[in-house]
């Protein structure tokens, strides 16, 4: 029988690794909370089943999952446009100080080039560079060799940078 | 050693053996191709890496919040089985109390709390740490619940605000001098549920005549 508590304590410590891939997942961050409770809520139901692999590539599997399968089901229904609003709260709701607008925009920017990359390239670089999965996880999560992740990885990387670039964003390591 | 870009971004990895990574260094002095592709992959990777956020505080509490709801009915072969085999057992037993005359027996049972209630007893009991403004809302058995907490005198009082009245469980008492449906108490908790201007339950250890005055302040 499922244990509720043990399933939260062996869980939650994760939640920051699945909240970054359900952000850079799902179009809004309301859209991205609702994800993540969707994601918790399957792994819930399937942790009695669940195999001895480790919990953090688990986790990040049902939200992969779980994305597509709500990308599937709006794609079979009429579409709204995003309520505008849910971005400019963003912008608006911050402090009027010059310097974490500017990082606002940024940091605006930065996921929109994310959002512009192919997707296989961008589901790799959210695993590995945003989810902190090794490439062998990421590869296992995804279904491709660790080879193939390797390559999209760093196709993605550089595309990133390049698309920064042009928008005169540029990030040293 | 060619261009290799596997090999490329393994290093930048760090995923690569120590002969490795010491072939792809000696590559990359006399490659220039390979070292701006590097430089391009550094930088890609800081800039996705930029993007690391924390989850928002108020989002472990929804998650909890929403597993107290699904616990009641997630399905479960073996709870289901036992219930229905537990409901039999206590028809049973309930017949049998009445023909011997010994009702005392099943007396004490507690019918199950309706499932919102369920879970704000439950999110109660655990302490959770909720911020004073009301997260975003979590849906139980269809019913959307806001809930914040608030201190009374050092005492946390749990508020779930919803988009429809509460249902009152076993055991309830309606109140009928104000705008308050219903009042109950499970243990030490007490729970204090208000419809008037909106649906507000109100969960806290404290004495039921106090979280009462709490509920009217929230109503007035």
């Amino acid at each position: 029988m499922t244990d509720h508590a043990a399933f939260l304590d062996t869980t939650l410590p994760h939640l920051d690794v699945v909240w970054n891939v359900a952000r850079r997942l799902a179009p809004d961050p309301a859209s991205a909370e609702d994800l993540v409770q969707e994601t918790y809520l399957r792994a819930y139901r399937s942790y009695g089943t669940k195999g001895s692999g480790e919990m953090r590539s688990w986790l990040v599997a049902i939200c992969l999952n779980t994305a597509r399968s709500e990308f599937r089901r709006r794609q079979r229904r009429p579409q709204t446009e995003p309520d505008a609003s849910l971005f400019m709260t963003t912008l608006a709701g911050d402090d009027d100080v010059a310097g974490e607008a500017l990082a606002t925009v940024e940091r605006e920017a930065l996921g929109q080039a994310l959002a512009e990359l192919p997707q296989p390239q961008r589901t790799a670089i959210v695993l590995v560079d945003l989810a902190g999965l090794t490439a062998a996880e990421a590869a296992v999560v995804v279904g491709a060799p660790r080879s193939t992740i390797l390559a999209r990885i760093h196709r993605g990387r550089r595309h990133l940078a390049l698309l920064l670039e042009q928008q005169g964003i540029r990030h040293d390591s | 050693m060619t261009h290799d870009e596997v090999a490329l971004v393994a290093y930048v990895s760090g995923e690569l053996n120590p002969d490795d990574a010491d072939r792809v260094e000696r590559h990359l002095v006399d490659c220039d191709e390979c070292w701006a592709a590097i430089q391009g992959d550094a930088r890609g990777r800081a800039a996705a890496e930029s993007l690391r956020e924390l989850a928002p505080p108020a989002l472990r509490d929804r998650i909890r919040f929403a597993m107290e709801g699904e616990k009641g009915s997630a399905p479960r072969r073996a709870g289901r089985w036992f219930s229905r085999a537990a409901a039999a057992l206590v028809v049973v037993l309930t017949a049998g109390a009445v023909i011997a005359g010994v009702s005392q027996v099943v007396g004490h049972r507690q019918p199950s709390d309706p499932p919102s209630v369920a879970a704000i007893i439950r999110l109660a009991g655990v302490g959770a740490d909720l911020g004073t403004a009301p997260a975003s809302p979590v849906a139980v058995h269809g019913q959307l619940l806001w809930v914040s907490r608030l201190n009374d005198g050092g005492i946390p009082v749990l508020v779930a605000r919803s988009d429809r009245p509460f249902p009152p469980p076993a055991g309830a008492t309606p109140m009928v001098t104000w705008a308050s449906p219903w009042i109950a108490s499970r243990g030490q908790l007490s729970l204090v549920c208000v419809n008037r201007p909106h649906p507000v339950l109100l969960a806290a250890r404290m004495p039921a005549d106090r979280l009462a005055a709490i509920a009217a302040q929230l109503a007035s």
